[in-house]
Parts: C-alpha cells; structure tokens; sequence
C-alpha cells in the first residue's frame, strides 16, 4: 500500500524512470536466459558434431595410415633391388636399402623374411619371431597381405606383411612395422585433437592429453551406455566417440575419441559471463542513455511547459514559450502561446470594456442626478420664460422700450437656451427606447438637413452624395437622424467660412454606411481620446454631450462609429449599421 | 754490320711473340691418379720446357672413338693419348700410333718387368710406356671364413670351392661366390684368369685367338658349377665391378675377385658389413699348381703413347716419360708403380703393405689376346658365355660357337 502510494505520488519522470528500469531488467533477464540457453545448446550440439567430425578424422586417418602402409609394403616388397637382394641373398645391402626406405617414408621399421622364423634383413635387431608374427608370415608367405597388431618385439607395432615376388614364386616377405605407442597414440590426438585411447585386444594406449583415471572414468560410464562404434554420448565428463577397427584390418580393435566436455562447459560458463557481462553494459548504457534521453527531451521540457502555465496562471498572457520544437511537446507549446496571444487580445478588449463600463455607470448615475436637476430646473424655468414673454408681449412699454424689448427677448432665448440644455441633459441620463422601424437613410439625411438652421452657417456648403438604390433599414429613424444632426451640426461648427460638409451613404461590406466629413481644423490625439465622454466639448456655449449621445445611439443599433481625423484637414466620422 | 744487328734484333722479337708449343692429351676421367695431380704435371713440365699441355678428360666409353676421329684428321687435335692395353694392336695396325722411340724403348725393358711392358707389345715392338697398371686379386672375407672355423685365404680354386660349400652349407652366406660375370668386357677378363688358372690361354703358340681350348672349357665348366650348385651368385651375371665390390664390402659374399681399387675401398670402408678381409693373388686350379703358389690374373693395363700424325711427337714423347717417370709414380705409391726401382724403394713397401703380394700377382698375369680386331673377337666370346652361363646354350656348343666367330672374325691369323 505504502508502494502504491508513493507510486501514486511519484513525479512523472520518476514513473517513467521506474517503468524503464523495470523493463530493462526483464530485458536483461529475458536475454540472460536466451543467451545462456543458445550458447549451451549450440557449444553442445557442437561438440557433438565437432565429435563426430572427428571419428570420422580419425578413422579416416588410421585407414589412410594402414593403406599407406600397405601401399608403402608393396611398393618396397615390388622394388627391384629388394627383389634381387632377397633372391641373390645380399642381406646386408639389403638392410642398407631398407634403411634408406625407412628413414625416407617415415616407418618404424622393415624386414625382409625369406623364412617366417627369423629376419633375413631388418633395419631392427632381433633374433626370432613371435607366435604371432610366425602365424601372419606363414599365411603372407602363401600370398596375402597382412595386417596385425605385433607384441613380439619391445614395443607394440602395426605391421603390415607384403609379399615379395619373383616370377610367379614368393620369394620373401616384407614387414613394415610402425610403433604403435604413446606417440603413435599422440600422433593421433595431435591430428584429431581429441583425447584418443587406442584398444587392441589387452592392449591399451592413451596420449598425453588424458590420464589413466580419467579415461577409465569416461569409458566405464561410456560402456555403459553404447557399444563401440555406437553414438556419441555424454560420460564421465566427457564426450565419447569409438571407431572399431574391424574394418581396417585389426578385429576387435577399437579407438575411442574422448572431448573434455569440461573444457567446453567451463567455455559456456566464460561465453554466459561474456555475455552476462554484454547485457549488464548495454542495458545500463541503454538506461543511463534512456534517462538522459529522457530527461533532455521529456522531463526538462514539462517542467519548461508547467513554468510556462504558470505564469498565465498568474496572470501573465504574453506567449511563454515561443520554441522551435517540432515534436508534440513543441506543438503544445505552441498551442499554449497562440492561447496566450488570444488571451492578451481578449483581456485588452475586456479592460476597453472595462473602462466604458464603468462610464456608463458614472454617466448612468450622473443622468439619474441631472434628470432630477433638469426636473426641477425645468418648471421654474418655464415659468420664468413664460413670465419673460409676457413682460415682452403684454405690458406697454415706454421710450426706452426698445431697450426693454432687447433685455426681455434675450431672457426668452436664455430660457430656450437652457432648456435646449435641459433637454440634452435629459436624452442623454434618459436614453430613449429604441423604436426600430423601416427608414430610409436618404429620408433621414434629407430630414436632418432640412431641420438644421443651416443659414446660421453662412459661407458654408453642405453637400449630400446618397447612393440611389439604398435600401431601406429597421432604424429608429428620430434617434438616428438625432445622431446625424449632432454629426452634421459638429462638422459646420468646425468648418471655416467658405467651407464644405459632406453627408455620404451607401453600403460596405454589407453594411449600412453613414459618412460625414468637414475640412476643417480636426482634432488633436487627446480630443479624440476624450470626444466621447460627457460634457466633453472644446467650445464654450457646448454642453460636451453630443457626441456621447451620438455614441450611445449608434451602440444602441448594434452598430459602430469611428473617426479620422487630421490637424488642420478635417474630420470624417463614419456610422456602420 | 747494321743489316746484321737489325736482323738479329728482327729474328728475337719473331720468336719472342711466336705461340708457345702446345700438345693435347686424351686422358681418362676413370683412371687411377686424381686429375688435379696430371694438370699440376703438365704445369711442371710447361714450367720446364716451355711447352703447354692441355689436357682432354673423357669417360672411358668415349675414348676410343675420340681417337679414332681425331687420328682421322689430317692433323690430328690430339697428340698424346691415355690408351688401353687392348686397343694397342688396333690402332697399330690401323696405322694410328707409332712404337716406342728406341731410346724409350729400351729404357722400358730395362725398368720394368716383361710381365708389364708385354701388354703393350705387338709384332716385336712396343706401342706405350706403361703407366696404370691394374689387375684382379682374390678379396676373402675372413669373418665369413671364421664361422666356418677357417682361418686363410684358399690357395687353389679347389680349396675355394670347398669353403664355399660348408659357408653355404652353415647358412653363413647364401652365395659365397660373387663375381663381375656381366656381358661385358670384364666377362672376357674373368674367363681370360680363369682359363689362365686351368693351365691354358686365349691365345694358342702362334698367336691365333683359341677360345675352345681345353682349359677353357674347364673354365666355363667351372664357372657353371658354381653357378649351377648355388655357390657363385646368378646375381653376377648381370653386376659390374663396382657393385661387386659394394656387395663384398656389405659382407654379402666370401670371395671376390676384383681389381686393386677394392683394396682402397677396403681400407676405407666404415660402413657396416665386412670386417675382416684378405687380398691374395688369384689361385690357380690344383691341376696346374699342386703347391699352391700358382697365380692367375688378368691385366688391365693403360699407357701413354703419341699419334702418328701428331706435329708434337717429340714433346708429346718427353712429356710421356715426364708423367710415366720413377719420379712421379713414387710420389703415388697409392697406386700400383710399374718401375722396378720404385717397387725397391723403403717407402714403397711401407706405403702399399700388399705390394709384395701385387708383385705376386703381376708374376701370374694373363694377357687377354693383343690382336686388331680384339674387340670384335670379345664381344664375340662374352656373347658366346653369357650365353651358356644362362643356361641358353651348353657350355661345350658356346666356346665351338665363340671359337668359329672369333675365327671368322680373325680369319684364324695372328
């Protein structure tokens, strides 16, 4: 549970680090198992072959040893000097011919016999023959070739009798005579270099390589097990071959290859720690190397990202990470920076709204206060109008009347004035519902121009480019020719004598578009900052409301309005609906 | 007195580039004397008498022919020559050699032993100063005789035949008679002893070439006695002189008869085989010798002598009797000398310890006939007992065939 719990709470790379050592000693377990399986496997079976390559090694050396024994016979026993120093009884240039054959074809010894009980000329000294070699000389006498194993001289020989011939008779027997001893048996490990135990009736020979124990050891158990010339087989310690002789001449011989499996075993053991040693190597560079690989490509890099989430998480939306990476962790990344760009634009557009939030609170709370104002500015404003008119128009003036007449009007046109004022300060704290309607823009426009005391403004033209085929939109056509009005009147307000204001509409982009644009003094970077906020104005008699109204009607149709403006060039503002 | 000075002058300077004289001599590669001492020889002599000699070493089988195409020229390439004892009478007859200067003729008879200098006689003259003289002896191996329980050589054939047969008989040797009996000249040189050993010779009281005498029919019938009882090696039918020597050396055989190269063969041999031995003049057979003492052998001699269309003769002659001197020869007492002086001198007998023995020898030669056309003749009667000696042809039908060929051959003159 404990484990599982800190497993649980285990960082990701530690998980991952975990889960790669796991595998890697499974890996390593896996492939010490195999290896050791197909080393043994293999190092025996080729034993066993190299075993069985080698019986045959062996045989073929010993037939090949006994044909050119017998080869080597017939050809000294057909050679014309023996032939005729046998026959004219030259024994001692004979024994000096044969020495010469001796020493040049590497046999242990050869004699001539003219009579099977002693030696007419040998290169060996010895008095008479043995039961044996009499036998076998009695039966090459009547014409065969012989091959037996002799014990009538010092040592064991493998000789073989050739008969010697003159005309048709016999005149003579040749013995080539090759030891076999130790060193024969030697000869024979030497070449098949196996372990070789050479048995021929009570005759028993092993080479160096083996001791007596060992052989009795491996024999015993092999005796027990196959018979000779049987398969090859596992016995003490051993691998263990035979090769019987019988058809090589020598009945009842036999020649036992013996391969100390114990070598090879302790060659397994050396191949498994090799390979143990290979596995530990590779699978501890493939570890270090895999949590280097790791570290470098993975861990780093999510702890990289987790900083980077960080800091949006505390607010910062700039783009964290900003990498070349080309794999899934740079596409996240990336990902997480396109979000953060979006974030920057979306939290500046919330900080706007912010702002114009929070003025339309103020403007809201100011337009409750001066609605309350104007209320209760208005009525004894009316009254004080009302009484200014009728000390105009009722009373009988005397000769300063005139003078009378000027003071009376102008309180009528103050009143007027100040309820103009009143008026504005109410549509603006008290925006009036919008009433959507068809309209014709060009309706609109024309309306608002005819309306407007354009004569005030003397010297200044005012032009109209509607486009003909406008259609007609659901507008509150009294609020928008409201807004046009503050518009157009702003723009003769700005425009010198002898200027110009133009009123355009038509569509873009398939919106209504409403332009109107003066050349006149434009507006500085801070007035236009400024323009739409309330009682905002850059002249003295302006309340600094229009535009905030003009604002505030344009909004309320889901719409917008933009202004360019240039010093000294003019102004153009533009309506989308 | 000026002409007189200038000619002398002219007549000094002529003889002073003129060429040196200069002979050849035809000489045996075979022969006894090592070649480097007949070149160092001939150096001497240039040294002394301002004569060069270059000496021509050839193989004895190429002899022959080379002085006949040589004495064939006009004049002669060759001047002094190495010859066999039995091409004497051939080439004098042909007209090829001259006889002996008398001066040298006469210091050949009185320094050397008529047995010698006879070989090379011919019609009364004298051909060639003896110089390498060589004969067969009876070889005897005395280990051989010892297991027989016998302790000397034998003194008659008979007395040799007899050790033979109880050597065979114990089993010591199988054939303890091997002898050079091949066709070939050394074929005629066996039956020429051996007719000598019966008490007769190849050639009868008026020169003519007699091979069916009755001593040589005992010969051939001896020679196939042993043959035919096991006692002479058939092997010696086909073996030369120098195999008949290793065969004795090996201690393969008991008796041997060979010529005097065997005895330095002998002294060196120290391989195993034979090792005791004994060198005896050839015996005769107890018919002609009843004491023993009788002696029969063969010669085969080589002398010097100079062709007739030689333009050197005088310096080829000096330069014979320089090389055949007393002098010479004593300084090689490894070979037999044939100057009486030589053999008298101390030194002699203490360096050849068988020259006694050899002089012995010498006493019992037999001449194999001096005739010119001795060589047909020989090949002639080697067929006729290589024939019987194989069994082809009885013995008494091969010496009537033999004789009637050499007849032919001779026109049964001298």
């Amino acid at each position: 549970m404990r484990f599982r719990q800190r497993l649980r709470d285990m960082k990701l790379s530690g998980k991952m680090i975990l889960f790669f050592a796991a595998l890697v000693l499974c890996q390593f377990f896996v492939s010490l198992a195999v290896l050791t399986t197909i080393i043994s496997r293999t190092s025996l079976d080729s034993l066993k072959a190299r075993m069985t390559s080698t019986l045959q090694g062996v045989e073929g050396y010993l037939g090949e040893t006994f044909r050119d024994l017998r080869v080597k016979g017939e050809l000294i026993a057909g050679q014309k000097k023996t032939i005729e120093y046998t026959d004219f009884g030259l024994k001692t240039l004979l024994a000096r011919e044969l020495a010469v054959f001796r020493e040049s074809l590497g046999i242990d010894s050869i004699s001539v016999f003219t009579d099977p009980d002693y030696p007419f000329a040998s290169t060996e000294k010895f008095a008479s023959t043995d039961p044996l070699t009499r036998e076998e000389l009695s039966e090459a006498f009547r014409g065969d070739s012989r091959l037996f194993i002799s014990r009538g001289g010092p040592q064991p020989a493998l000789v073989v009798l050739s008969p010697i011939r003159r005309a048709d008779a016999i005149i003579g027997v040749l013995s080539l005579g090759l030891r076999v001893d130790e060193p024969f048996v030697s000869r024979i490990e030497k070449i098949s270099g196996a372990g070789i135990v050479f048995r021929y009736q009570d005759l028993s020979l092993h080479g160096d390589s083996l001791t007596d124990s060992g052989v009795e050891r491996a024999l015993s158990a092999y005796g027990s097990r196959s018979e000779a010339g049987g398969p090859v087989v596992f016995a003490g310690g051993h691998i263990v071959g035979s090769v019987a002789l019988d058809g090589l001449g020598l009945p009842g011989g036999i020649i036992f290859c013996l391969l100390d499996a114990g070598e090879t075993a302790r060659l397994i053991g050396r191949y498994n720690l090799i390979s143990l040693v290979s596995t530990v190597l590779i699978l501890s560079l493939a570890l270090v190397s895999g949590f280097a690989f790791f570290r470098r490509a993975f861990s780093v890099r999510v702890q990289l990202i987790l900083q980077g989430i960080a800091k949006i998480a505390g607010g910062d939306f700039h783009p964290p990470f900003q990498l070349d990476w080309r794999d899934e962790l740079g596409q996240l990344a990336s990902a997480f920076d396109e979000m953060c760009r979006r974030l920057l634009v979306r939290e500046t557009e919330l900080s706007q709204l912010r702002e114009k939030l929070a003025l339309s609170s103020k403007l809201a709370a100011l337009g409750e206060m001066a609605a309350g104002v104007a209320h209760q500015i208005r009525n004894p404003l009316a009254v004080m109008k009302v009484s200014a008119e009728m000390l105009r128009d009722s009373f009988t003036v005397n000769e300063r009347s005139e003078k009378y007449q000027k003071l009376t009007s102008l309180m009528v046109d103050e009143a007027d004035t100040l309820n103009l004022v009143v008026s504005n300060f109410l549509d603006f704290a008290r925006p009036r519902k919008i009433s959507r309607a068809p309209a014709s823009v060009a309706g609109i426009i024309d309306f608002c121009l005819d309306s407007l005391p354009l004569e005030r403004f003397e010297g200044i033209t005012v032009r109209r480019a509607v486009d003909g085929d406008l259609p007609e939109a659901a507008l509150d056509r009294n609020l928008i020719g409201q807004a046009l009005s503050n518009l157009i009147l702003n723009a003769l307000q700005a425009s010198h004598a002898g200027g110009c204001v133009e009123v355009r509409a038509g569509m873009s982009d398939g919106r209504l578009s409403i332009e109107v644009q003066d050349w006149g003094e434009g507006m500085s970077e801070e007035t236009m900052r400024s323009m739409y906020n309330p009682f905002f104005t850059t002249r003295e008699s302006g309340t600094g409301l229009g535009l905030s109204i003009v604002h505030r009607i344009i909004e309320g149709h889901g719409g917008t309005i933009d202004v360019h403006s240039e010093k000294s060039r003019g102004t153009t503002f533009r309506i989308l609906l | 007195m000026r002409k007189f000075l200038f000619s002398s002058l002219l007549a000094i300077v002529l003889a002073s580039s003129l060429p040196a004289e200069q002979i050849r001599f035809l000489y045996m590669k075979q022969s006894g004397y090592d070649l480097g001492d007949i070149v160092a020889r001939a150096e001497s002599f240039q040294h002394q008498t301002g004569v060069r000699v270059s000496p021509v070493f050839v193989e004895y089988e190429d002899r022959y022919n080379l002085i006949l195409e040589s004495a064939a020229r006009k004049i002669p390439d060759l001047d002094l020559i190495l010859v066999d004892l039995i091409w004497v009478a051939d080439f004098a007859d042909k007209g090829i050699i001259d006889p002996l200067p008398p001066v040298l003729d006469r210091a050949v008879r009185a320094g050397i032993v008529p047995r010698i200098y006879t070989a090379f006689s011919w019609r009364d003259r004298l051909w060639a100063i003896p110089f390498h003289i060589d004969f067969q002896m009876l070889y005897t191996n005395m280990d051989d005789m010892r297991r027989i329980g016998a302790s000397a050589p034998p003194r008659t054939l008979e007395q040799m035949v007899r050790l033979a047969r109880r050597a065979k008989a114990a089993g010591a040797v199988k054939y303890p008679i091997f002898d050079s009996w091949r066709q070939q000249e050394v074929l005629t040189c066996e039956f020429t002893w051996l007719v000598g050993a019966f008490g007769g010779s190849l050639v009868d009281r008026s020169g003519r070439i007699e091979c069916d005498s009755p001593a040589a029919q005992r010969a051939l019938g001896f020679m196939m006695e042993l043959l035919g009882e096991g006692l002479a090696s058939p092997y010696s039918l086909q073996s030369e002189e120098n195999f008949v020597s290793e065969v004795f050396l090996a201690g393969d055989c008991m008796f041997t008869t060979n010529w005097g190269f065997m005895i330095r063969l002998l002294s060196k041999n120290d391989q195993p085989g034979v090792s005791d031995w004994a060198v005896t003049p050839i015996p005769v057979s107890e018919t002609v010798s009843r004491d023993g003492k009788g002696t029969s052998s063969i010669c085969g001699f080589e002398g010097l002598t100079v062709l007739k269309g030689s333009a050197h003769k005088d310096s080829a002659w000096r330069f014979a009797r320089y090389l055949a001197s007393p002098e010479f020869q004593g300084r090689h007492l490894e070979f037999m000398p044939v100057w009486k002086e030589v053999w008298e001198r101390e030194e002699a007998r203490r360096e050849d310890p068988f020259l006694a023995i050899k002089q012995r020898q010498i006493a019992g030669l037999q001449y194999r006939p001096v005739h010119p056309r001795y060589r047909e003749a020989s090949a002639a009667l080697q067929h006729w007992i290589s024939q019987a000696l194989h069994g082809q042809v009885p013995p008494a039908e091969a010496l009537r065939e033999a004789q009637a060929q050499v007849d032919r051959l001779t026109g049964g003159s001298p």
